[in-house]
């Protein structure tokens, strides 16, 4: 399969529908806002990192059915995807490690002096961030097939 | 109620039975969206909302974007055999259904010696064992709201008490992606 073949995606039959399009610009902010709230109160309420960071990602898949994976892949810098993803797991491994030398065991995050709630929110967003990133990603790439095609941005 | 949820089952047993015999691959998809989401309702009156929540993200949602965008670079729009393209179902391939009667009748044989619904006796939502002891739902509930302060007695399993599952999770998601980008034969970083 050729890349002018691929490439071609904004004009795909779905893509292009005003319907979709504005589905998309009225819902996304709603669903981005959601999945933020349950990530940060999935403490006291239903929900949690899971849930919100794939309601996040599923909002990034929404505007890319609607506006196009292939524009979506150029504004979006492939670095910040490695980025994001070793952010998250990082933020979540130095937490654990966090543990480990205020004396407790690792991944003891009940050691810390500040109130535990704040540490498993903040552990929270790490998992939010790497879920959500995955997500969009599986959507991203998929979409664009096999291979770099040489079109390096 | 109780008709509500038969309804309920009904549809998202006749959405499997399509998805399964449909020639129509985008028809299917969209299918699968439906049963889904009914699957997700179905979660939230067996008083699961953090599954239903993602029933209803991942399958209705994720999955059948990822699925239309595989059906899309995989060109089987146009799959259907031409000669009989009069039909719109599959017929039923009777050998693979009696095989896996074989896998659902023993499951299906299973539930009936659950206890009831919402039954206070249930073994899973005991506090204490007949002896005495704290069952694991006991202990975690105590503790959830003794050491860690909150109510969300999942999140605090999830990352209180055994972080490191979720981290190994976590890390078991990257590699995924790493492999996908492997396979796709993608750079990400530049």
């Amino acid at each position: 399969m050729s890349d002018s073949a691929r490439s071609s995606g904004g004009e795909r039959p779905f893509v292009g529908s005003p319907v979709t399009r504005t589905a998309a610009r009225t819902l996304t902010p709603f669903v981005l806002a959601y999945g933020v709230y349950l990530s940060l109160f999935g403490t006291g309420l239903p929900g949690g990192a899971f849930q919100g960071g794939i309601v996040v990602g599923a909002a990034f898949v929404l505007v890319g059915l609607a506006f196009g994976f292939d524009p979506m892949r150029r504004w979006i810098h492939p670095g910040a995807f490695a980025a994001c993803l070793l952010l998250g797991i990082g933020t979540f491994g130095a937490v654990g490690m966090g543990g480990f030398f205020l004396g407790g065991a690792v991944l003891d995050v009940l050691v810390y002096p500040v109130d535990v709630e704040w540490i498993v929110k903040l552990v929270e967003v790490a998992i939010a961030v790497v879920i959500a990133v995955i997500v969009t990603g599986l959507a991203i790439w998929l979409s664009a097939g096999v291979g770099d095609g040489g079109e390096r941005e | 109620m109780i008709w509500l949820e038969l309804g309920l089952v009904a549809f998202v047993l006749a959405a499997a039975v399509l998805i399964a015999l449909s020639r129509d691959v985008v028809g299917a998809t969209v299918t699968f969206a439906a049963f889904s989401l009914g699957l997700a309702v179905v979660w939230v009156l067996l008083a699961a909302p953090d599954v239903a929540l993602v029933e209803a993200a991942v399958g209705a949602g994720v999955m059948s974007v990822l699925l239309l965008v595989a059906v899309i670079e995989t060109d089987c729009l146009q799959s259907d055999d031409d000669e009989e393209g009069e039909r719109r179902f599959r017929p039923v391939n009777w050998p693979l259904v009696a095989v896996l009667s074989v896998l659902a009748l023993p499951f299906g044989w299973t539930t009936l010696s659950l206890p009831p619904f919402g039954s206070p006796d249930a073994p899973a939502v005991r506090e204490t064992y007949p002896d005495g002891g704290l069952t694991p739902y006991g202990y975690y509930i105590e503790a959830t709201l003794v050491d860690a302060g909150f109510s969300n007695a999942v999140v605090a399993v999830l990352v209180v008490f055994r972080g490191l599952d979720t981290f190994g999770e976590l890390v078991v998601a990257f590699a995924a992606a790493a492999s996908v980008l492997v396979v796709l034969d993608r750079t990400v970083i530049p």
